[in-house]
């Protein structure tokens, strides 16, 4: 039961009982930043589009919901629009195979820094049970109103802030603003 | 900044490249970069230059006077409009599932094998009709002044074409109208309906051989 | 440039470049920590200032690229996928994920690098982002209107402003190197403390 907390990274990693290998510490966060624009930059110059997260779990939604209810999907065109082509073959969609990109490069990442591990990120005063529930919580929060923005922070942060989108300065500042204002109410998953 | 430079492991005393390449790596290096390179772009486009000129001018949601509708469209197809060209540019599957009688298919990223020949009237065409302006908009800044969107896409042809509904509420002068479309719907093999008693701002959903889906570049 | 929009290469290379493209993200979101919750979080209590650090910095990144690339008749910006402006619904849709972000403590991006490394959280919150999403499928009918409302298309600031390109590039370089020097001085202050 014991708690897992992570270091900031800021510090240099403190020894840490039962791992494996030390994880090393994070890189800095303004290299990191300079590394996500330069890909996002090769996407504009090789795809003509940016980055994206939501849209491949919207895709993965559409697609199972096509299967359990089709004519739900013919007729609403939220699922509609995911579900295209991709309800053929989910594998021709651009941001489902980014995605799983993703997950392949963060994968490889953590494991060539020591920093994968199986563990529930949590403060010490909260149970593993109660963090997860906050964490799908927070996911299904999430993704209502990353629909409803029409993106996330890879998508309309990150792409439409590069491209000067008003829209995604609009959703960075109420979306900053809105979790500035509500974490004190959940502090206590991290104390 | 200090706490945030990067660590760097021991034993590379290195040459002045090395030493110059973590100088400009370090956060302090990158701000400098980064501001010179914002500071040369105020110059290189100052606030007296165009709004946006350097992303051509792409009208927001499509200039109405780039778009021809539905009906148009359809009554240059039926009376063979000398020189028109209609193109699908959307992906092959959506191509072979449905589309406007005439038309021949160009993905998008080729459309610079099918540029119009002077004399010809060039139709584009998509589900939603947003990404066939953006098409439009930008064939028209390289001087191809007869190429038009069609207006909402292959939705609004479903909507007008293959599927007219008159309201039940149409007055004398619309119900006229409806006996051109109908005719013109009957001949590209649509079926023309007429609304009794659904209220008149209902949405009538495309028919199953129109279902259609817009393109996503989005996330 | 861009190559896809320009025919150089098909649809089987695009998908192989999305996986390569996919990649790198990745492994920067995972080296710069952001596949830890505990660390995302801690930008909402002041302690650890990552996200604006990396967001920014990103942001700024591909800002500078992509203009000097036009700048310089390499890149047509027209021809690179702006998302749309919709004013209301990304306000109300940005408050509402807001509060999702601190209360799970990921992005639905870093969500995949979390689960990556193994943390049950990323899963869970990835699992959370699926329901969201069902629910506001199955809730559209309502919301069809006011997800549709106040429109502005591909709207850009320097077109929507009425200023050049280099003018708002150089504004947002300005602000976002003040809020890095601002957010490194409310690290020590605040950071020590820890979360």
């Amino acid at each position: 039961m014991a708690t897992l907390e992570r270091d900031t990274g800021r510090e240099r990693a403190r020894p840490r009982v039962a791992a494996a290998r030390a994880p090393r510490p994070y890189m800095s966060p303004y290299l990191a930043g300079v590394g996500i624009g330069i890909v996002l930059l090769l996407a504009f110059v090789l795809m003509g589009r940016g980055l994206g997260a939501s849209g491949a779990f919207s895709t993965v939604v559409s697609v199972g919901v096509a299967q359990a209810s089709p004519a739900t999907v013919a007729s609403n065109p939220a699922f509609a629009r995911y579900a295209g082509e991709g309800v053929a073959n989910p594998l021709a969609d651009w941001l489902l195979i980014e995605v799983i990109g993703i997950t392949l490069g963060a994968l490889v990442s953590g494991w060539l820094a020591g920093r994968f591990r199986f563990a529930t990120e949590r403060g010490p005063n909260i149970a593993v049970r109660n963090r997860l529930l906050l964490a799908f919580a927070g996911g299904a929060v999430m993704g209502f109103g990353a629909k409803l923005a029409r993106g996330c922070t890879s998508g309309l942060a990150l792409t439409g802030g590069a491209l000067l989108a008003p829209g995604a300065w609009i959703f960075v500042a109420t979306a900053f603003a809105a979790a500035f204002a509500v974490a004190p109410l959940v502090r206590r998953q991290w104390r | 900044m200090r706490g945030d430079r990067r660590c760097r492991t021991a034993g590379r005393a290195g040459s002045a490249g090395v030493r110059a390449a973590q100088q400009l790596t370090s956060s302090r290096g990158l701000a400098w970069v980064a501001f010179l390179l914002a500071a040369a772009a105020l110059l290189a486009d100052p606030p007296g230059a165009a709004p946006d000129g350097l992303r051509a001018a792409v009208p927001a949601a499509g200039s109405p006077a780039l778009a021809v509708d539905a009906i148009a469209l359809a009554r240059w197809i039926r009376d063979a409009k000398p020189g028109l060209r209609v193109l699908d540019i959307r992906a092959a599957a959506a191509f072979e599932a449905y589309h406007v009688p005439t038309a021949r298919h160009v993905p998008r990223n080729r459309l610079d094998a099918a540029l119009p020949e002077p004399g010809e009237t060039v139709v584009l065409y998509t589900d939603d009709g947003a990404t066939a302006a953006a098409a439009v908009a930008g064939l028209r800044a390289r001087g191809y002044d007869q190429t038009f969107w069609l207006e909402d896409g292959l939705a609004g042809w479903a909507d007008r074409i293959l599927e007219p509904t008159l309201r039940a509420d149409a007055t004398g002068a619309e119900r006229a109208e409806f006996r051109e479309i109908a005719d013109l719907a009957r001949w590209f093999g649509g079926v023309p309906r007429t609304d009794a008693g659904a209220p008149a701002n209902a949405e009538a959903p495309a028919s199953a051989s129109a279902r259609v889906k817009a393109i996503r570049r989005g996330c | 440039m861009p190559f896809y929009e320009n025919g150089v290469f098909g649809d089987g290379a695009a998908l192989a470049l999305a996986l390569l493209i996919g990649f790198v993200f990745g492994w920067f979101l995972e080296r710069g920590g952001l596949g830890s919750a505990r660390k995302l979080a801690g930008q909402f209590y002041l302690t650890d200032m990552t996200v604006l650090k990396v967001m920014f910095s990103a942001i700024v990144t591909a800002m500078l690229g992509s203009f000097w690339l036009a700048r310089l008749g390499l890149l047509d910006l027209a021809r690179v996928f702006v998302p749309a402006t919709y004013v209301l619904p990304q306000i109300a849709g940005g408050l509402i994920f807001g509060v999702g972000f601190v209360v799970g403590g990921l992005c639905p991006g870093t969500s995949c690098v979390a689960a990556a490394t193994g943390r049950k959280d990323g899963f869970a919150v990835m699992a959370g982002m699926c329901a969201g999403i069902l629910l506001f499928g199955l809730a559209f009918p309502w919301l069809e209107t006011f997800y549709a409302s106040t429109p502005l298309g591909a709207a850009t600031l320097p077109a929507l402003f009425g200023v050049s390109r280099g003018t708002v590039v150089f504004c947002i370089t300005v602000l976002a190197l003040a809020a890095f020097f601002g957010a490194s001085r409310l690290e020590r202050r605040f950071g020590a403390s820890g979360a």
